[in-house]
């Protein structure tokens, strides 16, 4: 009860990240894959707050609260083919008949939306009837293809406009150069929905995210799934304090209002920091981090999930941590008054920031109880991103 | 030494007298004649005279000896007599001038013992002759008259004739006797004989040994004997002492001051002060003064005898203070004396030994020489004999004291500092006495640390009940020794009884009582030991208690003061198991941890999910004025939050405890201002937590709920900014008033998230981490306890709420922060308002566009001048808003950066972390020089 966020998967990329998404929640939960609660989350109570993204069925089953929609049927029938199918309500499943795809062709994603509208908006007041307080939404998408794109913008602008006061919410993979002549376009026409109609927008980059699988996991020509792995993790971490509920940051727009002072600038981008092989499949182990060395390195440039060029004005607006594990309240404290000594991070001049820490409980699930971090700031360089979409626009 | 033991030798066989009277001669010696009067030597216990002493040791010393060298003297004796028989009196007189002529030549005699021979021979020759005074044939034959008659000259005439006066002798004793010491030849008689025989001469016979060593076993038994009786201080204003009489020092008495004065440490009345002879000496015979000052010392033991039994008396009659150790003391002391009249009963038969062989008491010669014999009494010997008892009476006595003026344990501690003396013997004495006498403490003990009773009916444990009436109530009247625990009240009163109370000062430790072979840190462990067991009988449950006592069983072992170290052992033993007991029926019976987390995520607001609930549940009601705040609204929505939250998984022990209340309210309040959530804790929990802690949780709750109230309605006034500036974007000239809203709104949620970040994070995680780490430890009793979670709630308080160290200024910060609070849901308001306003704006707007798209509309009825006089009065509102908080933010930081807490200067660090808040101050002051 209360707080609910759905979660509303478009297109290949979007699902992908979905699947890995829910994978991980199941598994911080203890939601099996066919959405019993596995013994052990049943035996002690949790503390957590799995109604968030997840509402039970009438035989006690969990069931995400997710909406998977794309026009070609290969992911989502890969996603009905692995253990997880149970999982999912069929309801909210909606592949295109035709199951031709949009063609990386932001026109055909927002058309074929507009055909499917019905569909879909029953799909969404389904959803949301289901929940006693929505919060809000969640999409997942790229911007660069077609079903991702254009059914995710036409989506955006209607649900802006049916749920005027919920929260919208995305998780947007940013393109990086390549050939295809329309991925430009694409970006650029979804880039305008995001701007509009999302109150925030959580930029992933495919470019940094091949860069911190080469780089932090040593790992060369990553594949998808490992990429998509990187970014549910960092789906899941930045959800931590939604799901398990403490004194603070328990609600999203908690989390947004002081995140984004003013509703123009709501990019945010995320650092994530150690990965390790508990978070994604063949990743080299780390040795064993501090609280301090977490948040130093969420600090670094290279550890950010988006490839921003900064320059040296460029300076953070907010900027929030999640940490997760065992913590020491005593060391947060500390390394906050390390990192302002050494000024390892820029702030805006014209108003009051700083970082806000959040500590989290660590996840009974998963094994381990490595200290790991999320950042989701508020970075003026994310400028350089947007740049870069219009750049990439004019240059093809 | 030597040469003095050998003239006693020497002595002892030349004239085969009585033991007390060569002890008489010395006397005699030390003396002189004329000190009879001034012979009163006091009787007090410390200062037995020193000269007595030394004649004891040395009559002591020449008893045995004379004993020795009596068996052989004899035997030699017989000898010299066959010889001597034998021998022709040439040859005698041959030998005695050799031997003269060498003791006259040499001071030393270097081999004594043919001398000695000799001289006994003639001792024995002497006396027949003395006595007979017909000089018979043999002494004649035997001694050479011009020798012997030259060394005898002096002193046989005088000793053999009765009727010579007494003036020369008397000038002989008086020159000879101080001066003449090494004269030995002054000792061929002894001048107590000489005494006697001139006392006898005098017809003043000697008071017959016999009845006086009766009278004196009387004495020694306490009783008034016929010649000799015991001086009763008399009422102070008969008392002789301070008449002249008494000044004149008529009569034996003790200790008077020496101008007659009455000494300083006033005795009361009837106390045993010396004795009275009351002997009619001159019909009876004559009393010298040295057996006068033997009486007294002897009847000192009398007098102590008296006082202990006297005191043994009352305890067994009880008409003394009571209490255990007194009467422990009393067995003991029985004990001892019956070990006296054991004594006393030896002696007796000893003094019919005497008696009887004796031919006759009219002869006191007859009766004074038995004894040198080896059997029957003498005053010597009845000296000698009770020395050592005489010891132990007189500490007896002082132990007597220390009873009377102390009790319970202080005299156990009285005692103790006894057993610290360097005589071995007093030091034996006072183990035993302190052995016995603490076996009542021991049996207390043993009661309170094994099974947390206090067993004391005459209140001598240093553990003693409570006796403030407000705790006790009507459970347990204070005079009622008996321990009747808790349980009256607790029950019936339901709850209302604190057990932190009863913990606190059912008991208290009284330091004067704390036994001296127990240290007072010692004692503590003591205490809080009986304390912890106590608890777990009376406020715990039975079962509880009998695991204790299982456990317990182990430990205990019989305490005895010879034992110290395994006194200390099992103490410590206690001490530990009953702590750790008390502190596992705590945590795992009643789960205080479970209670401890529960206030912290309720009253503490940790349980977000609950939090909110219970928030939006309440936030329509809290919103009206008190007045209509209803309990039982309030308690439903109480149940709603927790059904909804994670909280229904809680135990319902714990839930059942929450409650929802209204707080006394004041006209005009509203339902935020006198909101207030509640945990209830009843005894035993409320040892803890108890009703002073629980304010303190009470007043938390009301700053982090205000908190929370309004970080709620900071982000419900984010939604509508940021909603209602994308919806007003179209609207002319209001940009910049959105726009300024929103820079204000974020430096608000700033501070308000900063805030509760640093109350959270550096506050209660970090003070509920050391607190946890405690309890992990399960170190220390419950006091250790009670004091880990005063630290911890005081921590959390002082640093949650801002407060200071100066007492006027505690709350300084606080009534900031709660004025910035309040500017912030001004401001909401007033955005409230610049939102409304907007949307009349737009709505005018859009009616103006219909017009011209040709639509109908009602025409409108708003003057557009009188809706910017409201905008104009919005922005006002918003901008004084915004700049007073900004003055409170300010100020806050500046405060909050020098207070004397290092966590709070966190805060202004947290709020200024990159500098904003000291550059806009230097702006100002900038500006204001400017």
């Amino acid at each position: 009860m209360g707080r609910e966020i759905i979660s509303i998967q478009a297109g290949q990329a979007g699902n992908q990240v979905g699947a890995q998404f829910w994978q991980k929640l199941c598994a911080e939960h203890g939601i099996s894959p066919s959405g019993d609660l596995e013994d052990w989350a049943q035996e002690t109570p949790q503390g957590d707050r799995k109604d968030v993204f997840f509402y039970q069925a009438d035989d006690e089953h969990y069931i995400p609260r997710a909406i998977l929609i794309d026009l070609e049927p290969r992911v989502i029938n890969n996603i009905l083919a692995s253990p997880f199918r149970s999982l999912y309500n069929p309801e909210n499943i909606y592949v295109s008949k035709d199951g031709g795809g949009a063609g990386n062709n932001w026109a055909q994603g927002y058309s074929a939306g507009e055909r499917v509208y019905d569909e879909l908006m029953e799909m969404l007041d389904r959803e949301a009837d289901g929940s006693d307080s929505l919060e809000g939404f969640m999409l997942l998408h790229s911007i660069a293809g077609g079903t991702g794109s254009g059914l995710g913008s036409f989506l955006l602008e209607r649900l802006s406009d049916r749920f005027p006061k919920k929260l919208i919410q995305t998780y947007s993979v940013f393109p990086e150069a390549s050939d295809v002549v329309v991925q430009p376009y694409n970006s650029l026409l979804a880039m305008k929905r995001l701007v509009n109609n999302a109150d925030s927008v959580v930029v992933l980059d495919n470019a940094a995210l091949t860069r911190i699988a080469a780089d932090r996991l040593n790992v060369q020509d990553p594949s998808f799934v490992q990429t998509n792995q990187l970014v549910s993790t960092v789906m899941a971490a930045s959800t931590t304090t939604l799901r398990y509920p403490s004194y603070m940051n328990n609600d999203l727009v908690g989390i947004i209002a002081s995140l984004i002072p003013t509703p123009r600038c709501h990019f945010l981008m995320t650092s994530y920091t150690p990965f390790t092989g508990d978070e994604i499949d063949k990743a080299k182990s780390i040795r064993k981090t501090t609280t301090l060395d977490v948040m130093r390195r969420l600090l670094q440039p290279k550890n950010r999930m988006v490839s921003t060029t900064s320059t040296k004005s460029s300076c953070y607006i907010s900027c929030l941590n999640i940490i997760s594990g065992d913590v020491d309240p005593t060391d947060v404290h500390k390394s906050l008054l390390r990192i302002r000594e050494r000024q390892l991070a820029n702030f805006i001049p014209w108003g009051p920031a700083s970082i806000q820490v959040a500590l989290t409980k660590r996840k009974v699930g998963v094994q381990g109880n490595r200290v790991s971090g999320v950042m989701m700031a508020n970075h003026t360089s994310i400028a350089s991103v947007c740049l870069f979409v219009l750049y990439l626009e004019y240059s093809s | 030494m030597i040469e003095v033991c050998e003239r006693q030798v020497f002595h002892s066989i030349l004239s085969s007298r009585s033991m007390s009277e060569i002890w008489e001669s010395e006397q005699v010696l030390n003396h002189g004649f004329y000190s009879r009067i001034s012979s009163t030597t006091p009787l007090s216990p410390s200062a037995l005279p020193d000269i007595a002493r030394r004649m004891l040791l040395l009559s002591e010393a020449s008893s045995t000896s004379a004993g020795k060298t009596d068996g052989r003297a004899s035997s030699r004796q017989s000898m010299s007599r066959i010889k001597s028989e034998k021998e022709s009196g040439n040859d005698r007189a041959m030998r005695f001038g050799g031997i003269w002529s060498k003791l006259e030549r040499g001071k030393t005699l270097a081999s004594p013992l043919p001398h000695l021979q000799f001289l006994m021979a003639l001792s024995s020759l002497d006396e027949k002759t003395a006595t007979t005074s017909s000089s018979s044939k043999s002494i004649s034959n035997m001694m050479p008259p011009p020798v012997p008659t030259a060394v005898f000259s002096s002193t046989l005439p005088a000793a053999a004739s009765a009727s010579s006066s007494r003036r020369p002798l008397q000038e002989t004793a008086q020159t000879n006797l101080p001066t003449g010491t090494d004269d030995w030849r002054g000792k061929g008689k002894s001048k107590a004989d000489m005494l006697r025989a001139w006392r006898t001469a005098q017809s003043r016979p000697p008071f017959p040994d016999q009845l006086l060593l009766r009278d004196t076993l009387y004495l020694l038994q306490g009783i008034d004997g016929r010649y000799v009786r015991f001086a009763v201080r008399p009422p102070a204003e008969q008392n002789p002492y301070l008449t002249e009489k008494g000044k004149a020092g008529d009569g034996i008495g003790f200790g008077l001051g020496r101008d007659g004065a009455v000494p300083a440490h006033e005795g009361q009345e009837g106390d045993v002060v010396g004795i009275d002879i009351v002997a009619d000496e001159a019909k009876d015979g004559y009393i010298a003064t040295p057996t006068r000052s033997v009486l007294v010392q002897l009847s000192e033991m009398g007098m102590l005898y008296k006082r202990v039994t006297e005191f043994v008396q009352s305890g067994q009659a009880g008409t003394g203070k009571g209490g255990m150790t007194e009467q422990s003391l009393c067995h003991f002391l029985h004990h001892e004396l019956s070990e006296y009249h054991r004594l006393l009963a030896v002696l007796e038969s000893q003094l019919s030994l005497t008696a009887s062989p004796g031919d006759g008491q009219s002869d006191p010669t007859a009766v004074a020489d038995k004894p040198a014999e080896g059997a029957g009494l003498t005053l010597m010997r009845l000296g000698l004999w009770t020395e050592e008892i005489k010891m132990k009476m007189r500490m007896m006595d002082m132990v007597v004291d220390d009873a009377k003026a102390t009790h319970g344990g202080a005299l156990v501690s009285r005692i103790h500092s006894h057993t610290d003396h360097g005589d071995p013997f007093v030091r034996h004495f006072m183990n035993q006495v302190l052995g016995e006498v603490s076996k009542p403490f021991f049996g207390t003990l043993q009661k309170w640390i094994f099974a947390g009773e206090l067993h004391d009916p005459f209140q001598e444990f240093f553990v003693q009940l409570n006796s403030d009436t407000s705790i006790q109530g009507g459970r347990a009247s204070p005079d009622e020794a008996a321990d009747i625990g808790f349980e009256g009240g607790m029950d019936a009163a339901g709850g209302v009884d604190e057990a932190h109370k009863v913990w606190e000062k059912k008991y208290v430790f009284v330091k004067g009582m704390v036994p001296g072979f127990v240290s007072e840190d010692f004692g503590k462990k003591i205490f809080s030991t009986g304390r912890s067991l106590n608890f777990i009988r009376y406020s715990c449950r039975d079962t509880d208690w009998i695991e204790t006592q299982a456990k317990l069983a182990n430990a205990g072992r019989a305490l005895k003061y010879t034992d110290l170290g395994g006194l200390e052992r099992s103490i410590d033993d206690a001490y530990s198991i009953a702590s750790q007991r008390l502190l596992e029926v705590f945590f795992d019976k009643f789960v205080l941890l479970d209670h401890l987390r529960a206030l912290k995520s309720y009253l503490m607001l940790g349980a977000g999910d609950f939090t909110e609930l219970l928030m939006d549940a309440l936030a329509p009601r809290l919103s009206k004025p008190a007045i209509s705040l209803y309990r039982h609204q309030l308690t439903s929505d109480l149940e709603t939050a927790i059904r909804g939250s994670n909280a229904q998984y809680d135990s319902p022990d714990i839930l059942r405890r929450l409650d929802a209340r209204v707080l006394e309210y004041s006209h005009g309040e509203v339902g935020w201002d006198c909101f207030a959530l509640e945990y209830k804790v009843e005894a035993p929990l409320n040892a803890v937590l108890d009703t002073k802690a629980m304010v303190e949780y009470g007043r938390l709750f009301h700053h982090l709920w205000r908190l929370k109230r309004v970080e709620t309605a900071l982000t419900q006034g984010w939604m509508r900014v940021t909603s209602g500036s994308r919806l007003f974007e179209r609207l002319p000239n209001l940009t910049n008033d959105w726009h300024h809203c929103r820079i204000v709104q974020a430096e608000m949620v700033h501070f308000l998230r900063q805030l509760q970040a640093f109350c959270q994070l550096e506050v209660i995680e970090c003070s509920w981490q050391s607190l946890v780490d405690f309890t992990d430890k399960r170190e220390g009793d419950l006091d250790a306890l009670i004091a880990a979670h005063r630290t911890y709630l005081d921590r959390v308080v002082r640093k949650v709420l801002l407060l200071g160290s100066k007492r006027d200024k505690e709350e300084i910060l606080l009534d900031l922060v709660r004025d910035a609070l309040d500017f912030v849901l001004q401001f909401r308001d007033a955005t409230n308002e610049l939102y409304a306003w907007s949307l009349a704006e737009a709505t005018r707007l859009d009616r103006e566009r219909d017009e011209e798209r040709g639509l109908y509309t009602t025409p409108t009825m708003d003057d557009p001048a009188k809706s910017l006089e409201q905008l104009r009065a919005v922005r006002e509102r918003i901008r004084t808003c915004s700049i007073n908080f900004q003055d409170r933010v300010v100020s806050i930081c500046h405060l909050a950066g020098s207070h004397q807490d290092l966590d709070v200067r966190f805060l202004a660090i947290r709020i200024a972390f990159n500098g904003h808040y000291a550059l806009r101050k230097s702006k100002t002051s900038k500006s204001n020089r400017g």
